[in-house]
């Protein structure tokens, strides 16, 4: 299930059952599933260069569909990854879209330590992603470690920028190649 | 200096762990507070004015844009609004959906705020992450209700942030019963947890400070308020919300963007507490019984005790989603036909924060003329300075600065306060000579 069909009431996260894991956090092994597991999330939204989370991880569930070692899905807040059955024993790999770190389409990898300070926030609103990496530390979670893919983002993709490049920002097949290799290099480093 | 004679000025120059800019400036002379702003300083976003001219729909999918954890208040105070003018008359499947949709915004807004925001103040925690070391369970329990709560939101709305699918009559899609009977398993598995949180949140180590002040908030003549009602006070206000405007005045204050709001010339308190204490008789029967097993006494003039309503709020929500939803079948026409027509209409709907009153104009092609928003932020900016005052005052002047300002966060944190939310308008005045 694709998270760009998403639409009024009817998409992924719409009228069908959530693609992906049971209910809650569950406790180790509760599920049967080897430590170890592998989560794969897309952050962002339908809208703009913030959909290239999305549009990555729709495509990497497809290239990975034969896995049973990785879980994909996308998220439309980082604190949604808690809504998965995540252990300590767990890996988690986000994928989410940014700016300022070279040509559009540019990967780069992050430790949650290497993450800017200055995105952590706390609010009324919810949490980021710095703040929910800081709470998935004080849980104990994901210890077989964590690990943030950035893609650059096209940069006529603002709000000032309506047309083409602000509606369909994506990934040409090289840069879809690249991230491929650099996921099964996360994952295949186990 | 004695210690009952203290001179000086305090200021929290940024208030974490809330939404949006604000600040507090404190001066105290001779022991007394000479002067207390509550100021708001986040740019004005001037929503009202840019739908203008905008559809029916433009509006509602609009205004969920300008708040991140209230959207569906905004829409559905939007569309009761539309709907009067347009004449029309939501269905009973539509009233439960919506009704139910809305639970899931008070279970995730309200979790959210009780387990990361809230909890840490009264716990003696800097932050949540530093909570969560101490409380696993329970801020793995905080983060299951919220998102139990952005489930149900995506169930109807699309996705969870900003969702879309509300329509002037009803929804665009009804969900399939086999997503809403999955849902309720979850929502039974909730309900155990908002069981146990009612009594976790009464155990907390909540200050004694009660306070004089005025519940204003929706009253429904069978349900506890969520979607529809009468507008009541505990001081015997009790007026149609097509009203709002003869009793409760918006104004601007040199300190903030926001506006203030008073009713009959006075602060006032909207949100999860006011609802509860106006509210007690419209509990579903087991939320009030675990309530008065609770230990905490209501009607309660305890500004603190709003984290024990926030509980007892999402037993009711998770309680209703499950009565609303039980033999669930899928409306064959989600929403009723909306033609253009013009006019004048007003919808208020308890957002988690309280009252959220929309009026709008609309001319012969339903595009807007005229906006209205008065979110709860604002309504409650008055009483949160009056409480400030009051529980600074009560917690000790003498005490130092970093007790104070500690203190003084605390306070404002208790109200959940969306500043974004409340800096929507701006009275702009210029002299030209």
């Amino acid at each position: 299930m694709s998270c760009e069909n998403e639409s009024r009431g009817t998409g992924a996260y719409g009228n069908e059952p959530r693609p992906a894991g049971p209910s809650q956090a569950r406790q180790e092994g509760a599920d049967g599933r080897p430590a170890g597991h592998a989560y794969l999330f897309g952050l962002g939204s339908p809208h703009g260069g913030d959909r290239l989370g999305w549009l990555a991880a729709d495509g990497l569930r497809d290239a990975l569909a034969g896995r049973d070692d990785v879980s994909v899905d996308c998220l439309a807040q980082p604190v949604d990854l808690f809504l998965h059955a995540v252990t300590a024993s767990d890996r988690l790999l986000l994928v989410d879209a940014m700016r300022g770190q070279g040509p559009p389409g540019t990967l780069k990898a992050f430790a949650p330590g290497e993450l800017p300070t200055a995105a952590a926030r706390l609010s009324s609103h919810g949490l980021d992603l710095a703040g929910t990496l800081a709470l998935v530390e004080a849980l104990g979670l994901f210890r077989a470690g964590i690990r943030v893919i950035g893609i650059e983002m096209p940069e006529k993709t603002g709000p000032d920028t309506p047309g083409p490049e602000m509606t369909a920002p994506g990934l040409d097949a090289a840069q879809a190649r690249r991230l491929h290799a650099a996921v099964l290099d996360w994952l295949d480093a186990g | 200096m004695s210690r009952t004679t203290r001179t000086g000025e305090i200021h929290v120059p940024i208030l974490a762990r809330v939404e949006g800019e604000g600040a507090l400036d404190l001066r105290i002379e001779a022991g007394r507070i000479e002067e207390l702003k509550l100021r708001i300083f986040e740019p004005p976003r001037l929503f009202e004015k840019l739908l203008e001219g905008r559809s029916t729909q433009d509006v509602i999918d609009s205004v969920a844009r300008i708040c991140g954890i209230c959207p569906v208040a905004y829409q559905m105070s939007a569309v009761a609004a539309i709907e009067s003018i347009l004449g029309v008359t939501p269905g009973p499947w539509v009233e439960a959906m919506r009704r139910v949709m809305y639970c899931g915004e008070w279970l995730q807004s309200h979790s959210l705020h009780i387990h990361l925001l809230a909890a840490p103040d009264f716990l003696g925690y800097e932050s949540a992450p530093a909570m969560a070391r101490d409380y696993p369970d329970e801020v793995r329990r905080g983060l299951r209700l919220q998102g139990l709560g952005n489930e149900i939101l995506r169930t109807f709305g699309g996705r969870s942030v900003h969702p879309v699918g509300v329509c002037p009559g009803g929804f665009f899609h009804a969900p399939e019963a086999a997503t809403i009977e999955a849902l309720r398993q979850r929502l039974a598995e909730g309900l155990e947890e908002a069981r146990e949180l009612i009594a976790w949140t009464a155990g907390l180590p909540i200050p004694e400070d009660d306070q004089d002040f005025v519940s204003v908030s929706l009253r429904h003549p069978r349900d506890y308020p969520i979607t529809a009602g009468r507008i009541v006070s505990d001081q015997g206000l009790d007026i149609d919300p097509a009203d709002f405007e003869q009793r409760f005045r918006e104004f601007q204050v040199p300190h903030s963007t926001a506006l203030h709001a008073q009713l009959d010339d006075h602060p006032y308190l909207v949100g999860p507490l006011a609802r509860l204490n106006n509210n007690l008789d419209r509990l579903p029967a087991e939320t009030r019984q675990l309530l008065d097993d609770c230990g905490v006494a209501f009607p309660s003039r305890n500004m603190f005790h709003s984290i024990v309503a926030r509980a007892v709020e999402m037993h009711v929500a998770l309680s209703e989603a499950l009565r609303l939803t039980e033999d669930y079948e899928p409306a064959a026409e989600p929403h009723a036909e909306a033609p253009a027509r013009a006019g004048v209409g007003v919808g208020c709907t308890e957002a988690p924060r309280g009252i959220l009153w929309h009026r709008y104009e609309l001319d012969e092609e339903a595009r807007v003329v005229e906006a209205r928003i008065v979110p709860p932020t604002s309504q409650n900016q008055a009483r949160m300075e009056e409480d400030l005052a009051a529980s600074l005052t009560r917690f000790g002047l003498e005490r130092d600065d970093d007790a104070l300002r500690l203190h003084g966060e605390m306070v404002i944190r208790n109200y959940d306060p969306c500043i974004s939310c409340a800096t929507h308008f701006l009275d702009f005045h210029v002299l030209r000579k």
